[in-house]
C-alpha cells in the first residue's frame, strides 16, 4: 500500500462508527409535530390571501415567522398605512387574521349599541383616535367600523434569556482571551467570516422577511426594510471587525473529531430543532442564506467555545468536569439553544487550535438536522437529505486531509 | 477681544429667540378674566404648552410663514398656561388668542337659564370668546343640575377658519346659573397632515434602532480593549473620564433621566475617555475649536433646512418642544447627547478601527451612525438624514482638529442653538446657551495665550 492510501484506510476505520452513530441518530429521531411545517411562507400566504380582510387591500406579503405551529405572515402595503397579520394553522383550520391601522386614519365613532350589534360581542374598551373611535371587547376589535378581526396566537418565548446572557458573556470573554493570548491566526477563517459578512449583508433584503416584527402600521415597509439592512450591515460590520482583531487561531488539531460534531449536531437538532430555519428556507435565495447562516454561526460558537476554554482552563483539573457539567446543563436547559450551546462545549472542548472548525461543524448538523425535522415539505426535505450527506462527508474528507497532512509532516 | 466679539454675536444670534408672548400672557389672561367678569388677584404663574407634531402638521399643509402662523395662532400648538393665584387660568395661543378659560364658580352663579333659552344664551358669549362668532354654530347642549346649579355646556363647531382644508374647529363654553365659567377651543387636524408626521416620526425612530446596535458594538469593542489595555498596563486617564463621568452625571440628574440610564451612560463614557490614546482624546484646544465649529455647523443645519423647504422638501421650522421648559433643563438635555455620543463616534470608534482604516476611514464610519440617532421628520426622509450626514461630517472635521473633547463642544453648541427656539424667550434660557459657549471661548483665549 502507498503511503498516502494507508493512513487514509487507517482514519476511515476510525471513521466507520461516526457512519453508524449518524444512522442511528437519524433512524432514532424523535418527530416534533408542533414545531413541522408541511408548506413554506410562500404557500401560506397563498392560503392567507383569501382569508384577509375584505374591506382593506392588504398588499403583498413582506413578513413570516413561525408561530404555534402554523405561519404568521404580515401584509402591507407600500403606503404603510395599515398591515394585516394573517396566521394560517398546520393543521388546516380557518386562518385567523388581525389588522392594525395607523392611528391617525378616519374612519367612524360608533356607539357602544352598535360596536355590539357589528362585534358580535360587548365591547368592553373604547379607544378615541384622531378621527374614528376604535373598539374591543372578547379578543375582536373594530377599527373605527371596519372588523379588525380577533386574536391571534403568540410565538412562546419558551428560550432563556438567562442561557442567551451566558452566550453573550462568552462572546466577549471570548474576545478578551484571543486578544491577550494571541496565536497564528487562520486566514482561511477571516477569508470565510468575510465572504459571509459581506454576503449576509448583500443578502439581507432577501431575507428582510425574517425582520418583519420591524414592521408596523404607519411605517412604510420600505422604511422597515431600510431598518433592518442598516442593523445587519452594523451587525456584520462587528463580526467581521471582531474577526480581523480576535482571529481564530490556525490549525485543526482534533481533526478526527469533525464528523462527529457533525453527527452532535444532528442529535441535537433531532432532540430540539432550530425552528426559525422554515423562515429562512422560505427566503427567496435559502441555500445561501443557510450557508451564510452556518458560517457566521460556526465563527461565533468558535469566539464564545474560545471564552468557556480560557475560563475553564483557569480551573486546572476541573477543566473536564466544568466542560461535562456546561454539556449536561446544556441538554437540560438549553431548550431551542440546545445546538449552539453544545457547539460552545465542543469548541471548548477542541481547544484554541481546530475549535472553531468544530463549532462549524456541529452548527452545520444543527441547521441540517433542523431543515429535516421542521421542513417536511419534499423540495427541502430532498435538499436536506443530500445535505446531511455532504455534510458528513465534507467533515470526513476534511479530518482525512488533516490527518494525513498531520502524518506526513510527523506531527 | 475676539471672546468677547464671539459671545456678542452668539448672542445677537439667539437673542429673541425661544416661544414669544410670554411676557404679554398674564395681562391678556387678565383682560380675559375682566371680560367675563372676574377680577384675578395674586401673581400669575405662566407656563407653555402645546403640540410640535400639530404644528408641524399645520407647516406641512401650509409651507412657509402661513403655516407658522397657523401654529401659534388658530392651530393652536404653541399655547402659554396662566394660572393666578387666587384662582382661574386662562390658555392663549402664543398670538394671544384665546384657548380655554376656567374662573373660578362664585358663591351666587346668577339665576338659572331657561332651559329652552339656554342655546341662544350661550351664543351670546360667544363674541366675548372668539374673534369671528359667525363662523360658529351650535352643535348641541347639555345640561346637569349640580349641587343646586343648573349647569350648560353648549358645543359649537367652528368650520376650517383660515386652517388648511380638511381641518376642523371645535369650541366647549360652559356656563353655571348665568355665569361663564368655562370656554374650550380644539382642533381636529385633517389626519392625512397629521399621518405625515407622525408617521415620518415613528419611521425615524425605528430607523434609531440599528444606529442604537452600533453604538453598543462600539462599546461592546471597547470594554474588550479596555480589559486587554489594562492587563497589559498601557496609561489610564483615569482624571479625564472621571471627569466626563461627572458631566454626565449632573447633566442627566439636571435632565431629570432615571440614575440607572444616566449611571450606566457616566460609567461608559468614563471609562471610554479614559482608555482614549491621548491623541485622539483631544486638550484644551479642542474646547475652543469646537465651540466655534459648533456655531458653523448650526448655521449649516439650519441653512440645510432652508434650502430643503426651498427645494419644495417639507423640514419642520417649528421648534420641537421638550416635556420641561427650566433653563437648566435646556443646558443638561443639550450637552447630554454630547457627551454621550461623541466621545463613542469620534473617540472610540477611531481609537478602534484606526489600525484598519486610517483615522479618516474609522472617522468616517461614524457618519452613518450619528446620522440615524436624532433626525427630525422630513419629506423626504432622506433629506433630514442627509442634513445630519452633513453635521455628521462637520463634527468629524473637528474631532480631527480638536480630538473627542472638540467634538463635544461643538456638539454642545450645535445642540444649545438647535433646541433654544423650542424654550421660552428670556434672558435665562440664553444664559444656559451662552453657558457652553463660554466655556468654549475661555479656553479658545487660554489656548493662544499659551
Amino acid at each position: 500500500m502507498s503511503d498516502r492510501v494507508a493512513p487514509a484506510l487507517k482514519v476511515l476505520r476510525r471513521l466507520g462508527p461516526v457512519a453508524v452513530a449518524m444512522a442511528v441518530v437519524v433512524a432514532a429521531r424523535q418527530p416534533h409535530p408542533g414545531e413541522e411545517a408541511t408548506q413554506p411562507a410562500s404557500g401560506a400566504a397563498t392560503l392567507a390571501a383569501s382569508a384577509a380582510s375584505p374591506w382593506l387591500e392588504p398588499g403583498p406579503v413582506r413578513g413570516w415567522q413561525r408561530v404555534a405551529s402554523g405561519w404568521m405572515l404580515r401584509f402591507q402595503p407600500d403606503h404603510g398605512a395599515w398591515l394585516l397579520d394573517v396566521w394560517v394553522p398546520e393543521a388546516g383550520g380557518h386562518p385567523s387574521w388581525r389588522l392594525e391601522v395607523a392611528q391617525w386614519l378616519p374612519g367612524a365613532r360608533l356607539s357602544s349599541e352598535a360596536a355590539s350589534a357589528w362585534l358580535g360581542v360587548t365591547p368592553v374598551a373604547a379607544r378615541e383616535q384622531l378621527g374614528r373611535r376604535d373598539w374591543s371587547g372578547a379578543g375582536w376589535a373594530l377599527v373605527g367600523s371596519l372588523p379588525a378581526g380577533g386574536r391571534l396566537p403568540r410565538s412562546g418565548g419558551a428560550s432563556s434569556g438567562e442561557l442567551r446572557a451566558v452566550l453573550a458573556g462568552l462572546l466577549l470573554a471570548g474576545a478578551t482571551a484571543r486578544r491577550l493570548e494571541r496565536r497564528l491566526s487562520d486566514p482561511v477563517w477571516l477569508g470565510l467570516v468575510g465572504v459571509a459578512a459581506v454576503g449576509m449583508a448583500g443578502l439581507a433584503p432577501a431575507v428582510f422577511p425574517l425582520g418583519g416584527r420591524l414592521l408596523a402600521a404607519e411605517i412604510r415597509p420600505a422604511v422597515a426594510g431600510l431598518a433592518w439592512w442598516a442593523g445587519v450591515a452594523m451587525l456584520m460590520g462587528g463580526i467581521l471587525f471582531a474577526a480581523i482583531t480576535c482571529p481564530t487561531a490556525r490549525g485543526l488539531k482534533p481533526a478526527r473529531l469533525l464528523p462527529w460534531a457533525f453527527v452532535l449536531g444532528l442529535a441535537a437538532a433531532s432532540a430540539a430543532p432550530v425552528v426559525w430555519v422554515a423562515e429562512l428556507a422560505s427566503v427567496a435565495a435559502p441555500i445561501p442564506a443557510l450557508a451564510v447562516a452556518a458560517v457566521l454561526g460556526g465563527w461565533l460558537a468558535g469566539l464564545a467555545g474560545d471564552g468557556l476554554g480560557a475560563l475553564a482552563a483557569s480551573l486546572g483539573p476541573a477543566r473536564v468536569p466544568l466542560l461535562i457539567a456546561a454539556a449536561v446543563a446544556a441538554v437540560l436547559v438549553g431548550g431551542p439553544l440546545l445546538g449552539p450551546s453544545l457547539a460552545v462545549v465542543a469548541v471548548a472542548a477542541g481547544g484554541r487550535e481546530g475549535g472553531a472548525w468544530l463549532g462549524l461543524a456541529v452548527v452545520a448538523g444543527v441547521l441540517v438536522g433542523s431543515l429535516a425535522v421542521v421542513c417536511v415539505w419534499p423540495e427541502v426535505q430532498w435538499g436536506a437529505w443530500a445535505a446531511l450527506v455532504g455534510g458528513l462527508g465534507a467533515t470526513m474528507l476534511a479530518a482525512w486531509a488533516a490527518e494525513a497532512r498531520r502524518v506526513q509532516s510527523g506531527g | 477681544m475676539a471672546g468677547i466679539a464671539a459671545l456678542v454675536l452668539v448672542w445677537r444670534v439667539i437673542a429673541g429667540q425661544g416661544r414669544q408672548g410670554r411676557d404679554v400672557a398674564a395681562a391678556r389672561a387678565r383682560q380675559v378674566l375682566s371680560a367675563v367678569g372676574f377680577e384675578p388677584t395674586g401673581g400669575a404663574l405662566t407656563t407653555p404648552e402645546g403640540e410640535h407634531e400639530r404644528a408641524w402638521a399645520l407647516e406641512r399643509a401650509r409651507p412657509g410663514p402661513t403655516g407658522r402662523r397657523l401654529a401659534a395662532g388658530e392651530g393652536g400648538a404653541l399655547r402659554w398656561r396662566v394660572v393666578f393665584q387666587g384662582g382661574g387660568e386662562v390658555g392663549l395661543t402664543e398670538d394671544g388668542l384665546l384657548w380655554s378659560l376656567r374662573r373660578p364658580l362664585p358663591t351666587d352663579p346668577g339665576p338659572s337659564l331657561y332651559r329652552p333659552h339656554a342655546g341662544r344664551r350661550l351664543e351670546q358669549t360667544l363674541p366675548r370668546l372668539v374673534p369671528d362668532p359667525e363662523a360658529w354654530a351650535l352643535d348641541e347642549v347639555q345640561t346637569w343640575d349640580e349641587e343646586g346649579t343648573i349647569w350648560y355646556r353648549g358645543r359649537f363647531l367652528g368650520g376650517t377658519g383660515s386652517l388648511p382644508q380638511g381641518w376642523r374647529r371645535e369650541a366647549e363654553v360652559e356656563v353655571a346659573g348665568s355665569t361663564l365659567v368655562g370656554f374650550l377651543r380644539r382642533v381636529q387636524p385633517l389626519g392625512i397632515d397629521l399621518g405625515v408626521v407622525q408617521g415620518r416620526s415613528r419611521e425615524l425612530e425605528l430607523l434609531r434602532a440599528p444606529a442604537l446596535v452600533g453604538l453598543g458594538l462600539i462599546v461592546l469593542a471597547m470594554l474588550v480593549t479596555g480589559v486587554t489595555s489594562d492587563v497589559r498596563h498601557r496609561p489610564v486617564a483615569w482624571a479625564a473620564g472621571a471627569a466626563i463621568a461627572v458631566a454626565i452625571g449632573a447633566a442627566g440628574a439636571v435632565a431629570g433621566e432615571p440614575v440607572a440610564s444616566w449611571g450606566g451612560q457616566a460609567l461608559m463614557v468614563g471609562v471610554l475617555m479614559a482608555l482614549l490614546p491621548p491623541e485622539l482624546r483631544g486638550g484644551r484646544c479642542g474646547w475652543g475649536w469646537g465651540a466655534w465649529a459648533g456655531l458653523g455647523a448650526a448655521a449649516i443645519a439650519l441653512a440645510g433646512r432652508f434650502l430643503v423647504s426651498g427645494m419644495g422638501g417639507f423640514v419642520p421650522a417649528s421648534p420641537f418642544l421638550p416635556p420641561e421648559t427650566g433653563a437648566w433643563y435646556l443646558a443638561a438635555t443639550a450637552w447630554l447627547p454630547a457627551l454621550v455620543e461623541e466621545p463613542v463616534l469620534r473617540g472610540a470608534l477611531p481609537a478602534l478601527a484606526r489600525p484598519l482604516l486610517g483615522w479618516w476611514g474609522a472617522a468616517l464610519l461614524s457618519v452613518p451612525v450619528g446620522a440615524l440617532l436624532h433626525p427630525l421628520p422630513a419629506v423626504p426622509l432622506a433629506a433630514t438624514v442627509g442634513l445630519e450626514v452633513v453635521v455628521q461630517l462637520v463634527l468629524v472635521g473637528v474631532a480631527w482638529r480638536g480630538g473627542a473633547i472638540g467634538a463635544v463642544a461643538a456638539r454642545g453648541v450645535l445642540e444649545s442653538t438647535l433646541r433654544r427656539p423650542g424654550f421660552p424667550a428670556g434672558w435665562p434660557w440664553d444664559l444656559a446657551v451662552l453657558a457652553g459657549l463660554v466655556v468654549g471661548v475661555v479656553c479658545l483665549t487660554a489656548w493662544r495665550r499659551r
